[in-house]
């Protein structure tokens, strides 16, 4: 039987403040908290709220027939216990019945998967931690930010002891292939792909409220039919959207959430599709082939790369000064500089300074700049206080650079020897 | 097709970026082939550049007296008739005695010299609107003499002009919105200037303005109906200037330069204010202001007030090679304007390499991605971006290469289609032309001979008044 598996994602960026250069130095507070806590709880309200009742009550009606997967990044919980713990409730509530699974990734919604591979592990053992603390979880399976995947992150995430991970099903990746169909990492076979079906998933996503479409108005029997198509070798449908889909990106009066909800009851009674969670599909089905991704994939724009967040020399440049203020930021003691540090690596700033003329607005997590470069200035602003708050003078010179590329060694260092210590069973 | 233009400057004696809009269509219009341009000015000084059109000086047109006779000669000759309703005079006497004379209503009378010439300063000097009568009059003249199928004039100054000029000849007129007073005086307008601006554009078949911001003003200030007013915006000139190797590196100097005439329209107190804020950050940043107008004392005061005149620099005017100059050693060029139509300068530093911050109430603003657009009130903001360019080399760079890049895209050769499009868009509507003007000459209605060599015309008698129907 083809088997189904929904995920949800959940993701919203702290905003940051308009930050003028005036503040270096003396003003250490960067978050719009008016934003903030006006789009969160909009989001609660509108969609989050709903959405969870919604699912939960399915999930309880069909005893297990029905799972379902959330990635909820760790930006978005802290957003939530500090504007919106009702939705916590609410997440708990669906993680106590046991047919959810809420599935790794990383803490900030960083792009550190591109930059460093260290920071990337840090990153995703703090969000393993979080679901652990909060839900009592934990996860096989990883939906890295963005779902953003190259054969050295899924060689990462094998080593860091995760089974499976979800990313776009690419047709410049697959080629023929059908996504519909379980791959392995072309450097550690151990490592599943669950390929996201972005026909179906964007069809829900960008398509289902568009009275322009063909395909309008969208019926949960005919999105049913479309799901269940059955071919040679078909073995999961993995269908991947935004939770904003529910409710944001499509408001109620779109009926969304009936459809939501007869698409899940039909499926349960036709009982063509068994819906499962990512990590019960890892033993269940062998890998048909090995996928090679040499060039970081997303799931972003037409071109499904990474050029939203890494495309200009504007994002390059904020991206090199946020991860070369790694080693010292580690250094420190003080939390709240960690914690700013930790917040100012979501993706969502470096995708506001994109260049690109048709980047796409995200509806449900809108810009609060006007330009690309007033982002990047902002952005910059702060790093720029950051730096001075760890001691970085800002200057680019020959010594500072020789000083972060002694403390990069380091630390590569002393993972190196945690790592022979491992293998080597010594208590460090 | 043949263009006649009016204008009231022409490069590289300009004072603004009317003259060297003016200087890119016209050269770009007669490159466009089978169009040929004669522009208009009050004064000219000899050392323009017009290899593909006609450049004609209001002053050296006689009002009387224009038949050379020379039969041996083999030029073709060529008969000025002179208008019934204009009067020449040169002495004040005479002026006296001619006005003590009865004359039709509405009859002129032009102070010329001994040639039959009026004499203009070209300028914007205190005898302005007596300029600018008399540039009409003699633009009358003009349209009798030059064959042309339309007829196009530049800024309020002109219009009288263009009027005169299509009365004459009935051909139509286009009249092309560089500026309105509405931005020229920050809304203290002045009531004779208004209505001369409307009057032409009522006249005209068309407007053209340089962008949409001004055709909104034209459309609501001057109630033209929106179906007559088209945006066209200006382009970059083609690069005159020898083309320095493309800069990739900011200087050290962190040089920000503000490049205008410094008058309310411009709005320098925001840039001062922005230095300020700029300055107790960055110590050794320069700003430099260049450009001279009525705010300049006041602009300076303030400086000093705020106590930053030791980082300023006040250049005063500058010729087109110091401009060129400035914008070598700029790191940054602030726009502050408080109204600008277009705004040709944020162009011409692009080209250079410059980075440019420019005030979102600019016409330039409409067409361009890569400058960093601020309120022109909103000096916390412009001190910010100017910070962010002296500070990070990645924005620095990135807006001065594609801002290049972007600049020299903008070709008048485009702009000149279009408003050749417009030509012939109106000239095929036209009614067959028909002079609205009664002609002094019986023999020669429409103002030229077309036989060689063959015997004009008498001489006037009179050498320096005709009277009418004489």
């Amino acid at each position: 039987m083809k088997a189904f598996n929904l995920t949800f994602q959940i993701h919203q960026p702290y905003r940051l403040r308009p930050y003028r250069f005036f503040d270096i130095g003396s003003e250490h507070y960067y978050y719009d908290d008016y934003a903030n806590e006006a789009l969160t709880d909009w989001l609660s309200r509108k969609c989050y709220l709903p959405a969870c009742s919604m699912l939960l009550r399915k999930v309880i009606q069909y005893k297990g027939k029905l799972k379902i997967a959330i990635y909820v990044s760790g930006v978005s919980l802290d957003l939530f216990q500090r504007y919106a713990p009702q939705v916590i409730e609410a997440l708990k509530r669906l993680a106590e019945t046991g047919h959810v699974e809420f599935i790794g990734g990383t803490w900030s919604h960083s792009l550190a998967s591109l930059q460093d591979p260290e920071i990337f592990r840090q990153d995703a053992l703090l969000h393993r931690e979080t679901i652990r603390e909060i839900f009592g979880l934990t996860s096989q399976t990883f939906l890295n930010s963005e779902l953003i995947y190259s054969d050295d992150i899924g060689k990462q995430l094998a080593d860091m002891g995760y089974k499976a991970t979800l990313t776009e099903g690419a047709r410049h990746i697959l080629g023929w292939r059908s996504p519909e169909m379980i791959y392995s990492n072309a450097l550690n076979p151990d490592l599943r792909l669950l390929m996201r079906h972005f026909r179906l998933s964007d069809d829900l996503t960008f398509r289902y409220s568009n009275p322009d479409w063909k395909e309008y108005p969208l019926t949960p029997e005919k999105f049913l039919s479309w799901a269940e198509a059955e071919g040679p070798g078909i073995q999961a449908l993995n269908l991947c959207i935004d939770m904003e889909v529910l409710g944001a990106l499509h408001t109620v009066d779109t009926g969304i959430f009936s459809f939501m909800e007869n698409f899940l009851g039909h499926m349960v009674k036709s009982g063509r599709l068994k819906s499962v969670t990512p990590s019960e599909l890892i033993g269940q089905y062998p890998p048909s082939s090995l996928i090679s991704v040499p060039h970081p994939l997303s799931w972003a724009e037409e071109e499904r790369d990474i050029s939203t967040w890494t495309g200009n020399e504007l994002q390059q440049e904020a991206l090199d000064k946020v991860y070369r203020l790694a080693d010292r930021v580690m250094q420190c003691q003080d939390p709240s500089i960690i914690r700013d540090w930790w917040l100012l690596q979501t993706s969502d700033h470096f995708h506001y300074m994109s260049t690109r003329y048709y980047a796409r607005e995200l509806k449900h997590r809108p810009n609060p700049h006007k330009t690309p470069h007033e982002a990047f200035v902002n952005y910059m602003n702060i790093l720029a206080d950051l730096g001075k708050r760890i001691g970085v003078t800002g200057e680019d010179n020959i010594k500072t650079r020789e000083i972060e590329q002694i403390l990069k060694e380091n630390r590569e260092l002393k993972a190196k020897l945690e790592s022979y210590r491992k293998e080597r069973g010594e208590q460090p | 097709m043949k263009v006649l233009m009016f204008g009231w400057e022409f490069p590289p004696h300009i004072s603004g970026g009317l003259g060297t809009a003016c200087y890119g269509l016209t050269k770009s219009l007669a490159e466009l082939g089978d169009t040929e341009v004669t522009f208009v000015v009050p004064k000219s000084f000899g050392d323009e550049e017009t290899t593909d059109f006609e450049l004609v000086s209001a002053d050296d047109i006689a009002l009387f007296n224009l038949i050379t006779e020379d039969p041996e000669s083999t030029k073709e000759f060529t008969k000025i008739s002179v208008r019934s309703d204009i009067i020449p005079y040169v002495t004040p006497e005479e002026f006296w005695t001619l006005k003590k004379g009865i004359q039709k209503p509405g009859t002129r009378f032009v102070p010329t010299d001994e040639q039959g010439h009026v004499r203009f300063s070209g300028t914007y000097g205190p005898d302005l609107y007596r300029e600018i009568r008399n540039y009409s009059t003699v633009a009358g003249v003009i349209a009798g003499q030059k064959k042309h199928d339309v007829i196009h004039a530049h800024d309020w100054l002109s219009f009288p002009a263009g009027i005169e000029a299509s009365r004459v000849s009935g051909k139509p007129l286009v009249v092309h919105v560089h500026a309105t007073d509405f931005d020229r005086s920050g809304g203290n307008i002045s009531s004779r200037i208004y209505n001369i601006e409307r009057e032409g554009m009522e006249f005209a078949e068309k407007v053209i303005t340089v962008s949409n911001l001004t055709r909104q003003t034209v459309i609501e200030k001057y109630n033209i109906p929106p179906e007559k007013v088209t945006t066209i915006y200006n382009a970059s000139a083609p690069p005159p200037r020898k083309r320095n190797p493309g800069r990739t590196e900011r200087t050290s100097a962190k040089t920000v330069t503000f490049l205008g005439r410094i008058t309310l329209q411009k709005g320098p107190e925001y840039f001062v204010e922005a230095a300020s804020l700029v300055l107790r950050h960055i110590p050794d940043a320069t700003f430099v202001m260049a450009g001279s107008g009525d705010l300049l004392n006041d602009t300076i005061e303030h400086a000093a007030r705020l106590g930053i005149t030791d980082r300023f620099h006040f250049t005063g005017f500058l010729e087109a090679d110091e401009v060129n100059h400035l914008l070598d050693i700029s790191d940054v060029l602030v726009m502050p304007s408080v109204s600008e139509p277009f705004g040709i300068v944020p162009l011409e530093a692009m080209q250079a390499g410059v980075p440019v911050i420019i005030s979102k109430q600019s016409g330039v603003a409409e067409i361009i991605d890569y400058a960093y657009k601020i309120d022109f009130w909103d000096t916390y903001s412009m001190a910010n971006a100017i910070y962010g360019f002296l500070q990070y080399p990645a924005l620095w760079k990135m807006f001065a290469r594609h801002g290049r890049v972007e600049a020299e895209n903008l070709h008048w050769k485009d702009s000149a289609g279009k408003v050749r499009l417009m030509y012939e868009d109106i000239i095929g509507k036209q009614p067959a032309p028909e002079s609205k003007i009664r002609y002094h000459s019986a023999r020669h209605p429409e103002g030229h001979v077309p036989h060689k060599n063959q015997p004009v015309g008498t001489r006037s008698t009179h050498s320096n008044h005709i009277k009418p129907g004489s």
